[in-house]
């Protein structure tokens, strides 16, 4: 009986495997959120904060000599949370989250802001392209 | 795009590429229940499972007619055809396609279409690889060539056995785990001309047999489809059976345990590194802590193994030296619980990314399987499915090894010892249980 399970989830595995297919057409809203703009005091707006809109998150990294530094490690969210990234850095860089594979220019000294719909479960990973740092992950679900 | 090649190298991704990973479980509700799980089944198996039942003759014949159809060599000569053209592809994209692994498919379709998609394939259809390994056709098309005898020069040692194979995969995880810059195409497609190039050669030397246990990727393969409900009996028929027979048939392989233990010490250690603990306390990007965590992982699971079989075999008056090598295939139903945990989700996921980057695979506008620009779906399985898998395919894994070395003990051993050597190995299998369940599921 138990072995019959194990082998309805391989089966299933193998089934999905080849239904896999070829992905979803991209939805194009893509990259460059509301670059900037938003100086003010973002960078001492404590994490996870509800800033006058519900349901946002809001997450504030800095960036100083290729190491970046956040409140956590890892930012959890329920899934369809608006997350808004706010990111200065010391140095010309690129901030990259995965998976939902949105970027953002860094440029020095200028907080740079992010904003996206959680709506992808899993954990996913942000890092800078430049300096090659990991920043944190996003944890959605 | 504005990533430069030299942007894109570098970054450690989750199972080296991808950048996502599962949710983690209630880790501590599955740890518990997963080991009461599996401890309880050794105990309804000393209860109930008195006598050997595993034969690994075992199996009821498939159809004439349908074991003709698997049988023709048509089948074979396609899918090797099919996997040489599949190969070559690959290798020509990974230098002279697309620069990254953001837009090239090779490192896609190495580390995950191939790597993990090996697994279903070969459980659920048997030893395929053996069958189509583009390096065999490489290796005859090599031996018509130089006009050499296909069984080689020299017999291979017969001691080796399938240490190769386990060097070769203990190379493999450590690339697809460790090593800086594995998703870069150009090394990518480096490797697998590498690979090729040194088990070809080495098959030529030492005879085709070589790949059986030399290549890993095969041996892996066809050690995978040992647990295929569609196998062949000792005479050569093709039978259906319960998965758990083939299992039965080899016992003392030389270099199985450390294959195995590969196997199952990697997948834990990357499900080790995606924890926060791991994160918060390691470099991901360091090289030496890196390659330390996988030794040590590896290291601790044969430990774990080796000191269970010395136990037992010190209980039941046994050959310490023979009896690892007797249940080392216990652990590959193990080992395939761990993949399948740890990489359904990459497999359905991520393993798009091979499909959406084979419509214009050389970057060239081209657009065949009208795929081109198409993004992952992540809703194609959900946390919910992804969750249940995980802790199924753990728990299942341990409880069909269980069963397996429950019923080799039946065989090998004086009865009234049996019991007393069976407890050591299923004190293990509960630990590798919690063990596995933490690794993988915890956040």
């Amino acid at each position: 009986m138990r072995l019959k399970r194990a082998l309805t989830a391989v089966v299933t595995v193998g089934i999905l495997g080849t239904a896999a297919a070829c992905g979803e057409p991209a939805t194009d809203s893509p990259t460059s959120a509301a670059p900037s703009a938003a100086t003010t005091d973002a960078s001492s707006a404590p994490a996870s904060a509800p800033s006058g809109q519900q349901n946002v998150t809001n997450v504030t990294v800095t960036v100083a000599k290729g190491k970046a530094s956040t409140a956590s490690g890892r930012v959890k969210v329920r899934r369809g949370t608006t997350v808004r990234f706010t990111v200065t850095s010391d140095a010309a860089d690129e901030f990259h989250l995965h998976g939902y594979d949105r970027t953002l220019d860094l440029r020095p000294g200028r907080p740079a802001v992010l904003e996206l719909t959680a709506d992808k479960p899993g954990v996913f990973e942000a890092e800078l392209h430049r300096s090659k740092a990991r920043v944190l992950e996003l944890q959605v679900g | 795009m504005r990533l430069s090649g030299e942007a894109a190298r570098g970054h450690v991704l989750a199972h080296g590429l991808g950048g996502r990973t599962d949710l983690p479980l209630d880790a501590v509700s599955a740890i518990v229940g997963g080991g009461i799980a599996v401890a309880v089944s050794f105990l309804a198996l000393t209860w109930a499972w008195k006598r050997p039942r595993l034969h690994p003759d075992g199996g009821r014949p498939v159809p004439p007619r349908l074991a003709r159809l698997l049988d023709a060599p048509a089948l074979t000569g396609a899918g090797r055809a099919l996997s040489l053209a599949a190969t070559a592809l690959v290798v020509a994209v990974a230098f002279a396609g697309p620069p990254t692994d953001k837009r090239n498919l090779a490192p896609w379709a190495l580390f995950v279409t191939f790597w993990v998609g090996l697994v279903p394939l070969s459980v659920l259809l048997g030893p395929v690889w053996r069958r189509v390994n583009p390096l065999r056709t490489l290796h005859a098309g090599l031996c018509r060539l130089t006009r050499t005898d296909p069984d080689g020069r020299r017999p291979l040692p017969a001691g080796v056995g399938y240490r190769p194979a386990a060097g070769w995969l203990t190379a493999f995880v450590w690339l697809e785990l460790v090593a800086p810059d594995r998703s870069d195409p150009r090394l990518v497609g480096a490797l697998i001309v590498a690979y090729a190039g040194v088990n070809t050669a080495l098959a030529w030397w030492f005879g085709r047999d070589w790949f059986t246990r030399g290549d890993g990727f095969e041996a892996y393969s066809s050690l995978l489809a040992r647990m295929c409900p569609i196998g062949r009996r000792s005479d050569g028929t093709l039978v259906w059976r319960t998965p758990l027979h083939g299992l039965m048939r080899h016992t003392g392989e030389p270099g199985l345990v450390a294959t195995a233990c590969v196997l199952i010490g990697s997948t834990g250690f990357d499900g080790i590194t995606r924890t926060t603990y791991w994160r918060d306390n390691v470099d991901p990007s360091s090289l030496l802590a890196g390659t330390l965590g996988l030794g040590a992982a590896i290291g601790a699971v044969s430990v774990l193994y080796l000191a269970a079989m010395r136990v037992s075999a010190a209980a039941t008056g046994q050959d310490p030296r023979r009896m690892p090598g007797r249940f080392a295939a216990t652990l590959l139903p193990i080992a395939l619980g761990y993949t399948l945990a740890h990489y359904f989700s990459f497999f359905l996921l991520e393993g798009q990314t091979t499909v959406i980057l084979a419509s214009d695979p050389f970057g060239a506008g081209w657009n065949l399987l009208g795929s081109t620009g198409n993004r992952v779906d992540y809703d194609l399985v959900g946390p919910t499915l992804i969750a249940q898998v995980q802790v199924n395919a753990i728990v299942l894994g341990h409880i069909a090894g269980t069963i397996a070395a429950h019923d080799l003990a039946l065989r090998t051993r004086p009865s009234e010892r049996a019991l007393r050597g069976q407890l050591p190995i299923a004190v293990v299998m509960v630990a590798l249980t919690c063990a596995g369940l933490f690794a993988l599921l915890s956040g």
